[in-house]
């Protein structure tokens, strides 16, 4: 005898909601001539390297930039940012700099 | 500006939008960056160069953030089809892993609810990456999914509260590509008391409180946290670990004369009930059937064992201040103990001998950060696996059998401990 299988089912849905809290991002200038940039490496391999070129290339492309290599400054940079508080301490140090523009490079 | 590669710029969105960054500015280059040689990385730059230099100066925020939404009650609806179509339903939305899963029907969550004084809508805390938020109620639908029992409930909101803190780098641990899974360590009367295993088999199949804690816990970090393959869980490869995670109670009948528990070095008192988690790597099996003297089984420890384990030495030279758990099975411990060590007399053995010169690790990465922790080095400097042999926490873990597991940390993860509350 075949058994009735199917039902009407009332279910919680599992994946619950999200919390963000916004966070804005900075506008880009509108051009690199005279500001200041910061290049950081994720510890990873060539990650450095890869942005050595870049800054190669901005040299030669913008006048008047100046460039900072953050891992050679802040070597503790050089690598994954773990957690929040390690994130906000690494944020606070390339805001030192007072950059104008952030480029970061996540090798792996 | 971030530069990602192909096979990661999903996670580096994933990233930014569970930090609260609607949109951001990313360059994608061609999977990999790393391990290929410095001419073939130069040229990736130089191609990538035209669009990071047009990103730099042109690029604008365009997306929003979604409306936010109250976490309790949890949302319900209807369906109408078997109990095959629900499983299939929950798999296909990507709210389960793939095994099946006890429907969550509101009379089971409440009946789940009986298992803790806990109110429901009280807010544990937020799932990373995707920040879900964990109320009691939710760890509830996850434990009926997974058929737990309502007495499991305590272990698993203490695993759960262990895990959102920041020492335990559940974000990390949920988005790598390394093959993590999270290890539950339950101490104290509460391991027999819901009949958690802790001796023969204890981690493995045929126990329900250890298999069912397990996969809810690895059903939330899915389901609310959103660590879900191919991003943001990068895992290369993954793992059945990523199903159900270990859990086992410390087989403290086996403890050796003179030997506390793990809970007790942890600084709690022998009767507390306590979780400790940590995500860890696959654990190496020392399968040592042949040492008489605690000596040579260090010996065997330290040729399993090396500090590459979790990159380690100049590659990665945060990981020697983690802590690393040996589960060590009852045969072995009695070895050790038999012979009147103490566990910190085995793991200032093991440390000491448990090291590997500078020039074992590849060129490419260098010494500065290495040095910052351990003075001055050359290539052949000896490198321990930790920084102190502290860092080496002892479990007694299993049954009978010659075989003790270790545990290597996910880099930036600490072992956090909870008291089990009801």
């Amino acid at each position: 005898m075949a058994q009735k299988a199917t039902q009407e089912w009332e279910l919680l849905n599992p994946e619950g909601v999200v919390e963000l809290a916004p966070m804005s991002v900075n506008p880009h200038p509108s051009s690199l001539v005279g500001k200041t940039v910061v290049l950081r490496a994720n510890g990873k391999h060539n990650s450095d390297h890869f942005l050595e070129k870049v800054l190669e290339l901005l040299g030669k492309e913008v006048r008047d930039i100046r460039i900072i290599e953050l891992w050679k400054v802040a070597p503790e940079t050089n690598t994954g940012s773990q957690d929040q508080e390690v994130s906000k301490k690494f944020a606070e140090k390339i805001a030192s700099f007072k950059p104008d523009l952030v480029i970061s490079a996540q090798g792996d | 500006m971030t530069i990602g590669t192909s096979e990661f710029i999903s996670l580096a969105k994933d990233t930014a939008l569970s930090q609260g960054v609607a949109d951001m500015s990313f360059v994608i280059v061609p999977h990999p960056m790393g391990m290929i040689p410095l001419p073939e990385i130069r040229k990736k730059a130089e191609d990538a160069f035209p669009e990071i230099l047009k990103s730099a100066t042109q690029w604008k925020a365009a997306a929003k953030l979604p409306a936010m939404k109250p976490p309790y009650p949890a949302e319900r609806f209807k369906f109408k089809g078997t109990v095959q179509d629900v499983i299939k339903l929950f798999f296909e939305k990507g709210w389960s892993m793939g095994l099946p899963i006890i429907p969550p029907i509101p009379e089971r969550t409440e009946e789940m609810l009986k298992g803790t004084k806990r109110e429901p809508d009280e807010v544990i805390g937020i799932v990373p990456p995707r920040m879900g938020v964990l109320t009691v109620e939710m760890v509830a639908v996850h434990a009926a999914m997974a058929h737990c029992k309502p007495e499991y409930m305590p272990v698993l909101i203490a695993s759960l509260e262990a895990l959102l803190t920041p020492e335990a780098n559940w974000r990390g641990a949920g988005t790598t590509t390394g093959t993590t899974a999270i290890l539950c360590i339950v101490n104290g009367p509460v391991v027999k008391e819901i009949g958690l295993a802790y001796g023969q088999g204890a981690a493995g199949k045929g126990h329900h409180a250890n298999a069912t804690i397990g996969y809810a816990l690895n059903s939330i970090t899915y389901a609310i946290g959103g660590s879900k393959p191919p991003s943001p869980d990068k895992g290369t490869l993954g793992a059945a670990s990523d199903f159900v995670g270990w859990v086992f109670g410390e087989n403290e009948d086996a403890l050796p004369k003179g030997w506390n528990s793990y809970h007790v070095d942890r600084g709690f008192k022998r009767t507390d009930n306590v979780v400790t988690v940590m995500a860890v790597y696959p654990p190496v099996d020392n399968i040592d059937h042949w040492s008489i003297t605690p000596e040579e089984h260090v010996n065997w420890w330290a040729h399993l064992v090396t500090p590459m384990i979790n990159m380690g030495g100049p590659c990665y030279p945060n990981v020697l201040g983690q802590p690393n758990i040996i589960g060590m099975g009852p045969e072995h411990a009695q070895t050790v103990a038999g012979a009147g060590w103490t566990k910190s007399r085995f793991a200032k053995a093991f440390w000491e001998q448990a090291r590997i010169p500078v020039s074992a690790w590849p060129k490419g990465c260098t010494t500065e950060l290495l040095e910052e922790k351990l003075g001055p080095v050359t290539p052949d400097t000896l490198i321990p696996i930790t920084s102190s042999p502290d860092l080496f926490q002892i479990v007694i873990a299993g049954g009978a059998g010659k075989h003790s597991h270790y545990f290597a940390p996910f880099p930036g993860c600490l072992p956090v401990s909870r008291l089990v509350a009801e």
